[in-house]
């Protein structure tokens, strides 16, 4: 027996049954009707009521602190949209919000953190807190906003300084707002770049949000457009992954940390210019990527003009309706002045002699045009130009819904024998390589249609099918034997200007205001 | 329908995890379909019934409201053996399926379940929502938290009229007034949730946990003789204290599949098995047999 065991027992006072340790155990007397003892245990949390007791009790037991925050004393978190924290009497959330708000109080919590600890872990950013916040806010902005509006003084509030660790503020708030799905991809784009600045790549910030990589390379290339272009991604007006798709081939604005290679035009006044030139086109139907290439290539047109010191002149303006038939393939062509024309298809300079009649002078003789040898010029002419756009055609085939009708027609109409000749094979071969599709990766006509034969995939199939339908429209309007153009044509003539910015000339259009193709084009607007 | 108990017991290192293991391995080899939800940040369970490492999706994805039960739930495994590079074989229990958690990601869903309405009854919901088994155990961790809180009220998903012991919790205690003086704490908080929720949570049992042999200390036979006197027949028989519960821990083996020298504790479970089922009408056992 030890002399420290003996003494501890011997200062015992002796119990009966031999008991060594007294009776302290009893249980939590509370029942439903116990009114008075759940009052206390809600006190014990220091909390008001309803699942705020609940978990007031539970942030003060993972050693949080919870009060009762004066809505003045409370700041916005620097990073968070201004947007979220102002009232929005316009949306319908908003006022349901201010309304729950006004009757029943903040039910849950907002989490803050202190000055002290906010201004520690961001010091750049104390200037934008303003002097009377005691508390930044890491969630509950509509919450606040929305007390401020009700007249609350106070507003629940656990107080977690921790969060602030390793930028951890950040990530809160944007899992958060990510897991709520109301912010826009702008605002989304705005949370990236915050996390880009801090030094963390896009991969690191897609691991860190648990979201794919390409989501975060694509919102932050929403932050390289101008103002219009977004104010466009936020109508709906183009679609996001389009606005992306151009920033990245035309970025404009500072350049960026996320950047990984930074465009030396990018803060020009021109990128701006072009940039929303090519959103123009985006909107009106082409692809980014071929928008930005038209835009560009104009540019370098002007510049090019300019150096040759051309006039760069509107050919229908000046040379009239029938302009293309004056166009000279280089300015050497001919003696004398040139002008040129920017091409409204590709962007590429076109030439035209100084020296032609003006417009005001063709006009009026139309029928001195009328001979044999110059309506085969100008059908030829306008074969030509067709023939231009249809590689652009073939390469934005209709939605299939809007492919079915298209194609039934052809077959009805029995273009579908005009399309699938050798003629029509080579045609759409040709379109299909100038339009550098995957299917026609061939070294000829006849391998293009031995692979076409073979192939399985229905999205080639269509690909395969709509060049060859191009083809048959193409050698049904160029018939030479057909004395009128009829509403298959019309059909044609309208897909070719709404998918490849063509232009109908003079002569295309004479023969589109017959009787039965003008019917045929109401139909199809 | 099935049955669904939250261990819980606002102290640490009583015996929930051993208790839930243990008792979900004896329910399974017993014939039952038993799902272990492991709501603990230290991942006890997970590791015991072999995910020490999971790097699948785990509970917080479940609790953040990103997973479902079945996108989670792995069944439960046991080492058979090594290979020749010494890596671990591992065999499937029958009828016992693991909601894994992942070590030290729980933490931070405490504060994000806490700042988020309804938040803590994600659990129950994605309960709701999983292929119903017939005996759901949820594993909770020792202190007051969401996660606690979260547990219990998932619980209520198998409240009916017919059967009073098919929810509720579970508390696992030791014979000593550090480890008992929680189960009041616990009662109390159940009666905030009770009602802030409106949801019955009954308090079921109580399992005396790690008792010391009979001549260890009077102390601990006073303990256990309050805690009957207190709690009379939630308390069931109790678990003795044996050091091959670690040793079993160590080797990622339940122990009623731990082999003979596990047997002494593992009988114990079974009487506990037993008495909660028998004389507390827990697991539905009666109207499974009917």
């Amino acid at each position: 027996m030890t002399a420290n065991g003996s003494s501890t027992v011997n200062k015992r006072p002796t119990r009966t049954g031999g008991r060594k340790t007294a009776s302290k155990l009893s249980r939590y007397a509370g029942g439903s009707e116990s009114a008075d003892l759940l009052e206390e245990a809600k006190n014990r949390s220091h909390a008001g009521g309803g699942i705020t007791a609940g978990l007031a009790s539970i942030a003060a037991a993972d050693g949080q602190r919870f009060i009762e925050a004066p809505t003045s004393a409370i700041a916005p978190h620097p990073f968070n949209d201004p947007i979220r924290s102002a009232p929005q009497p316009d949306s319908a959330r908003w006022i349901e919000l201010v309304n729950s708000v006004r009757a029943a109080g903040v039910q849950v919590p907002i989490l803050l953190a202190s000055r002290a600890a906010f201004v520690r872990a961001r010091p750049s950013l104390e200037g934008e807190i303003g002097p009377a916040a005691l508390y930044v806010i890491i969630y509950g902005h509509r919450r606040r906003a929305a007390a401020a509006a009700a007249g609350l003084d106070t507003i629940p509030a656990v107080i977690d300084d921790a969060v602030l660790i390793g930028g951890g503020d950040l990530d809160a708030m944007t899992i958060e707002n990510l897991a709520r799905e109301d912010l826009t991809e702008l605002q989304q784009a705005e949370m990236f770049s915050h996390y880009s600045e801090a030094g963390l790549g896009q991969r690191a910030i897609a691991d860190k949000l648990g979201i794919h990589q390409s989501t975060v390379s694509r919102r932050l290339k929403l932050l390289l457009l101008t103002a219009e272009v977004l104010e466009a991604v936020e109508h709906g007006t183009i679609k996001s992954t389009e606005a992306a798709e151009l920033a990245s081939n035309l970025p404009y604005g500072a350049p960026r940390a996320w950047q990984q290679e930074t465009d030396p035009d990018q803060r020009s006044d021109e990128r701006r210019a072009d940039q929303l030139a090519a959103y123009k086109l985006v909107v009106s139907g082409s692809t980014p990527k071929r928008a930005a290439e038209r835009v560009l290539a104009e540019r370098r047109a002007r510049q090019r003009a300019a150096m040759q010191g051309l006039e760069i002149v509107d050919p229908r303006v000046r040379f009239g309706p029938d302009f293309q038939q004056y166009a000279i393939t280089s300015p050497a062509a001919v003696d004398g002045d040139v002008v040129a024309a920017v091409d409204p298809l590709q962007g590429g300079l076109v030439y035209y002699p100084a020296a032609v009649a003006p417009a005001c002078d063709t006009i009026p003789q139309p029928d001195v045009e009328q001979s044999d040898a110059g309506l085969l010029k100008l059908r030829t002419a306008a074969m030509k130009a067709r023939r231009a756009a249809c590689p652009h055609l073939v390469a934005a085939p209709p939605a299939r819904d809007k492919l079915l009708p298209l194609l039934a027609v052809q077959f009805a109409t029995g273009l579908t024998a005009l399309a699938s000749s050798p003629t029509g094979w080579k045609l759409a071969y040709e379109f299909s390589r100038a339009a550098g599709l995957s299917s026609a990766e061939h070294p000829d006509v006849a391998s293009y249609r031995t692979a076409a034969t073979n192939e399985t995939e229905l999205k080639r199939h269509l690909e395969i099918a709509w060049a060859c339908a191009v083809a048959g429209y193409e050698l049904h309007a160029a018939d030479k034997g057909r004395a009128a153009w009829n509403h298959v044509d019309a059909t044609y003539l309208q897909l070719l200007q709404d998918r490849a910015n063509y232009l109908p000339t003079s002569w295309e259009r004479q023969r589109l205001d017959s009787p039965e193709t003008a019917s045929a084009q109401d139909g199809l607007r | 329908m099935g049955t669904t108990y939250a261990f819980a017991s606002l102290a640490g290192s009583t015996g929930k995890t051993t208790t839930v293991v243990t008792l979900g391995t004896q329910l399974a080899l017993a014939g039952l379909k038993v799902r272990i939800v492991d709501l603990d940040s230290q991942a006890n369970a997970s590791t015991w019934l072999g995910y020490e490492d999971t790097h699948g999706k785990t509970i917080a994805e479940i609790l953040r409201g990103e997973a479902t039960v079945a996108d989670v739930e792995l069944p439960g495994r046991v080492i058979d053996g090594v290979d020749d590079l010494e890596q671990p074989i591992f065999g499937e229990i029958d009828n016992l399926s693991l909601v894994p958690a992942r070590r030290a990601t729980l933490d931070k869903i405490m504060i994000e379940l806490s700042a988020q309405q309804g938040g803590v009854l994600r659990l129950r919901r994605a309960l709701a929502d999983a292929e119903p088994v017939d005996v759901t155990l949820i594993d909770c961790p020792g202190t007051m938290s969401t996660l606690v809180v979260t547990g219990v009220l998932a619980t209520s998903i198998s409240e009916n009229d017919t059967n009073p012991g098919a929810w509720g919790v579970i508390s696992c205690t030791k014979p000593a007034y550090k480890e008992s003086r929680g189960i009041p704490d616990l009662e109390s908080q159940l009666h905030v949730l009770r009602d802030t929720y409106r949801m019955e949570l009954p308090l079921l049992a109580i399992i005396p946990c790690v008792v010391p042999p009979e001549n260890a200390g009077r102390v601990y036979l006073d303990q256990m003789e309050d805690l009957r006197n207190v709690y009379g027949n939630l308390v069931t028989p109790g678990i003795r204290r044996s050091g091959i519960v670690d040793e079993a821990f160590v080797n990622a083996t339940p122990l009623p599949l731990y082999g003979y020298r596990a047997r002494p504790v593992s009988e114990d479970y079974l009487a506990v098995k037993d008495y909660l089922a028998e004389s507390l009408g827990l697991f539905c056992l009666r109207t499974v047999a009917a």
